[in-house]
């Protein structure tokens, strides 16, 4: 039995090669052992170049039952439920190139594998830039932001994946290729399955293409850092101006434990109880000198310690500081969790006292930065397995009770393996069904869907 | 004595593997293969290493196909040193398998020592001059030695000179020194542009600086590159001892790869009792030459250029030494100089010393997307301040054809100056 296994494995890799040519498979340790993720290493390392490549790919791996594992830029591998088993990383490194871009249209389609900031140098030359803007920028791609559904700090602006993506090309489990929703705006018939591949984390199909919205490069961009002795001045202030009729493009909070590197950045510094705001507008000149304006004497109103409008060299340093944060607090140390804390607007404030209060009564040591417009909160903290067990248990009541919920991002393996990673829901059972009927051979990505395991 | 595993434990430990180092590391924009980024060259070392998982000398692609240009570093927020941590696998590949003969020669003869070096290059001169390396390369004799052979274009024709003794005629009394500095003058411009060496001195000499040219051996960078830190260590102390001869303010060079090495001494020979407190005193001198004349206030008695001119920052000046003002200031102090940034200034060129000539292929690639990089911009001059870099840029105009002029920044300032004194 086992050696039939065996012989199917050896006659699916031989394959691979047939598909994409020799060169564009690696297999031995050396190649894949950087693509181990939850301490499983693939056999194999396949880089397809087009879509059709990665629809044999899959019809291959049903045939021999292979378990596939999707990659883009490999930056969310290790956050999210636990993958069960990998053979074969399928990695989308040789699908980056715009296929079309069509300015007047103000849509662009582009191959899964694109970088996300190599597309922006790219659309900047025609002006133009696609709003997404996830924490790992420099090295996502596309398709990984898409099947991750990450979103970054301008989502309260732009809108969200689900906002600014209008079609995929994706190759299901069974190795069909589909094109669901297209380049205009409305392009839904029947069921909205552009939109629920966006999160499906490569359990559903491999995203291969997508149609992206292009928006107008502002003709400024400036970042405004306000100082406040402690959160709740800077949650009034938050409160404020989204009941203004100003339009923000970001309005982040950072705590002193989370924010050091990106005080530095900026040019300043925070003690303990201190938190700052990076509050982004970008428009037109007089349109971003009128939040200028407005949010310093919102803020000056407020008992602003400081206010600093940074140039645009020196704030696209504090953003790359501010986007390095999530990553700087785990750093150091392989018992390092981040969460991520979903409540609505309005209690934004009072989540973060409720952390604090943990940080307290557990004595660690917890940093916090939230997307302010959107109620949602990160948390950074590292400790002994026990510890982390508890606290994410009370984080967990403490979201619950606001009327939201807190989820487990980056965490060791032990962890993640313990602990339930995603919020209890009653529609998982339907999500499973989904799934078996994508992917009866249960051949992509096995454990990453949502709820999958707990 | 800590073995290497627990050396490097802490920094092996600190990669949480998100990735963001592939946006600053040039082989992987190229391969799109993860054992050539930093996260996947520290997973793999972390297996050799900590886990035990797999040998080291099983690893030689992912430890040398690395440029150790730091760019990684740049984006990675815990700032995981990966080209540190490279550098220290070579050293222990070394200690496992030995030298070559080649090296062997280059770092404990010829590096350090700079007469013997220069009577070498003169080996290479006779071949230009006797016509043996047109036709070596016509008969594709240069084609038998692999990589190395692919990358003798780089070289550049080897001058008539005399080498050190030579610079060393260059070198006058100036009226009211502000400053003394002895110049650095690596193994670059002796036997291959003179004419580089005179340009920095009376740049210096331009800015009130008397200079003295010792004499210097290697900085030791090469032997460090292939894990030799025994061979480098030597010549940090032959270097250290030199200057301890000497009363300067400072000890300039507008090599970044030297500059940046240098001022590694104090690193390099911390646990030295004898030499710590000496190399500490030396490296502490240690200055870029942009970083030094815009720290004593650049002179800008000058002449105007009208010149296109874009800037390529060397790794060893803007990852290691993080200088990447200095330099535009300079630039944009020159009357009639259009500055232009070009995309991606600070991503290798892919010369990362002599990377070239072990990995030509690859080196190129990286090179093409610099090109495409300056290209873009539509400058007449390309400025960089460190010698591998100028080397591989001027292989790079050369072979896209493309109308623009590669000059260390120094001849620029110099030409500047000149013109200034032209109008008087």
């Amino acid at each position: 039995m086992e050696d039939t296994v065996l012989q199917e494995k050896q006659v699916f890799y031989q394959k691979l090669g047939e598909i994409t040519g020799a060169e564009n498979v690696l297999t031995g340790e050396k190649a894949t052992a950087p693509y181990t993720v939850d301490g499983i290493s693939p056999q194999a390392v396949v880089y397809p170049a087009s879509t059709g490549q990665v629809a044999d790919i899959i019809k291959a791996a049903n045939e021999s039952r292979t378990i596939l594992v999707p990659w883009g830029g490999g930056s969310k591998q290790y956050i999210g439920p636990c993958l069960e088993a990998a053979d074969t990383v399928l990695c989308l490194k040789n699908m980056k190139r715009v296929v079309e871009l069509e300015a007047s249209n103000f849509t662009t389609q582009v191959q899964a594998g694109m970088v996300n900031d190599e597309l922006q140098k790219q659309l900047a030359e025609k002006n133009l830039f696609f709003p997404l803007d996830p924490f790992y920028i420099e090295s996502s791609t596309i398709g990984g932001e898409i099947a991750t559904n990450a979103n970054g700090p301008r989502r309260i602006l732009y809108g969200a994946v689900r906002d600014l993506v209008l079609g995929v090309t994706v190759v299901t489990p069974t190795g069909d290729i589909i094109h669901t929703g297209g380049k205009t705006m409305k392009n839904v018939a029947g069921m909205d399955l552009c939109r629920m591949y966006i999160g499906s984390w490569g359990t559903l199909g491999i995203i291969t293409e997508a149609v992206l919205r292009l928006f107008p490069l502002p003709e400024v961009s400036t970042g405004i850092y306000i100082t406040f002795p402690g959160p709740e001045d800077a949650f009034r202030v938050v409160g404020q101006l989204l009941n203004s009729p100003l339009t923000p493009s970001a309005i982040e909070l950072v705590d002193s434990v989370a924010g050091r590197n990106v005080a530095e950045t900026a040019g300043s510094s925070l003690s303990d109880d201190e938190v700052f705001l990076i509050v982004n507008a970008e428009g037109t000149k007089g349109d971003v000198e009128r939040h200028r304006k407005d949010i310093t004497s919102l803020a000056k109103a407020n008992k602003a310690k400081s206010i600093m409008t940074l140039e645009e060299e020196k704030a696209s340093g504090a953003w790359k500081a501010y986007r390095g944060i999530h990553r700087a607090m785990l750093g150091a140390s392989s018992s390092a969790l981040q969460g991520k804390a979903s409540v609505p607007i309005s209690k934004l404030g009072d989540m973060v006292q409720r952390v604090k209060k943990v940080s307290t009564s557990q004595g660690v040591e917890i940093g916090v930065t939230a997307h302010c417009g959107n109620g949602i909160l990160y948390t950074y903290l590292a400790d002994e397995h026990e510890k982390l067990v508890r606290i994410t248990g009370e984080l967990k009541q403490a979201a619950a009770s606001l009327g939201g919920f807190f989820l487990i991002e980056v965490a060791p393996l032990s962890v993640r393996k313990e602990v339930a990673i995603l919020p209890p829901r009653d529609d998982y059972q339907i999500m499973r069904h989904l799934k078996t009927g994508f992917d009866p051979n249960n051949i992509l990505n096995p454990g990453r869907l949502a709820g999958g395991l707990h | 004595m800590p073995t290497v595993a627990e050396e490097l434990e802490e920094v092996l430990k600190l990669c949480n593997k998100c990735g963001l180092c592939l946006a600053g590391c040039p082989i992987y924009k190229i391969t799109g293969i993860e054992w050539t980024n930093a996260r996947g060259r520290v997973a793999l070392l972390r297996n050799a290493f900590l886990d035990k998982k797999v040998e080291l000398s099983d690893l030689k692609d992912p430890i040398y196909n690395c440029l150790t240009c730091n760019g990684c570093t740049e984006h990675c927020p815990p700032a995981v040193p990966t080209g540190e941590i490279i550098f220290r696998a070579r050293q222990e590949l070394l200690r496992q398998k030995g030298q070559s003969w080649i090296q062997r020669m280059l770092f404990h003869k010829l590096l350090p020592n700079p007469e013997m070096l220069h009577k070498a290059t003169k080996l290479l001169r006779l071949a230009d001059v006797t016509g043996l390396r047109t036709l070596a390369r016509k008969t594709g004799l240069t084609r038998l030695v692999g990589d190395a052979g692919k990358a003798e274009a780089m070289v550049p024709k080897v001058p008539a000179s005399e080498g050190l003794e030579a610079i060393k005629r260059m070198v006058k009394k100036i009226d009211r020194p502000k400053y003394h500095a002895a110049y650095f003058v690596g193994c670059y411009a002796p036997n291959f542009a003179p004419e580089k060496a005179a340009a920095t001195i009376r740049v210096l000499n331009k800015n009130r600086v008397e200079v003295a040219v010792p004499d210097f051996a290697c900085c030791g960078l090469p032997a460090a590159g292939y894990g030799d830190m025994e061979s480098a260590r030597d010549l940090a102390r032959k270097n250290i001892d030199i200057a301890s001869k000497m009363k300067v303010d400072a000890i300039v060079t507008p090599c970044a790869s030297c500059s940046s090495f240098l001022k590694d001494y104090a690193k390099l020979l911390a646990d030295d009792s004898e030499w710590a407190e000496k190399a500490k005193g030396f490296a502490g001198k240690v200055r870029d030459i942009s970083e030094f004349l815009v720290d004593i206030g650049l002179s800008t008695e000058m002449g105007e250029l009208k010149r296109k001119v874009t800037f390529h920052d060397p790794c060893h000046l803007a990852h290691h030494q993080k200088i990447k003002d200095q330099p535009r200031t300079i630039l944009k102090s020159i009357p009639g100089v259009e500055f232009v940034e070009m995309g991606e200034a600070d991503m290798c060129c892919g010369a990362a010393g002599s990377y070239a000539f072990k990995n030509y292929d690859l080196s190129q690639k990286v090179l093409e997307r610099k090109m495409g990089n300056v290209a873009r911009t539509g400058a007449d001059t390309l400025v960089s301040s460190c010698p591998a870099c100028i080397m591989q840029l001027s292989c790079g105009v050369g072979q896209q054809k493309l109308p623009v002029s590669v000059l260390e920044i120094v001849e620029l300032l110099d030409e500047a100056y000149r013109n200034a004194r032209g109008k008087d």
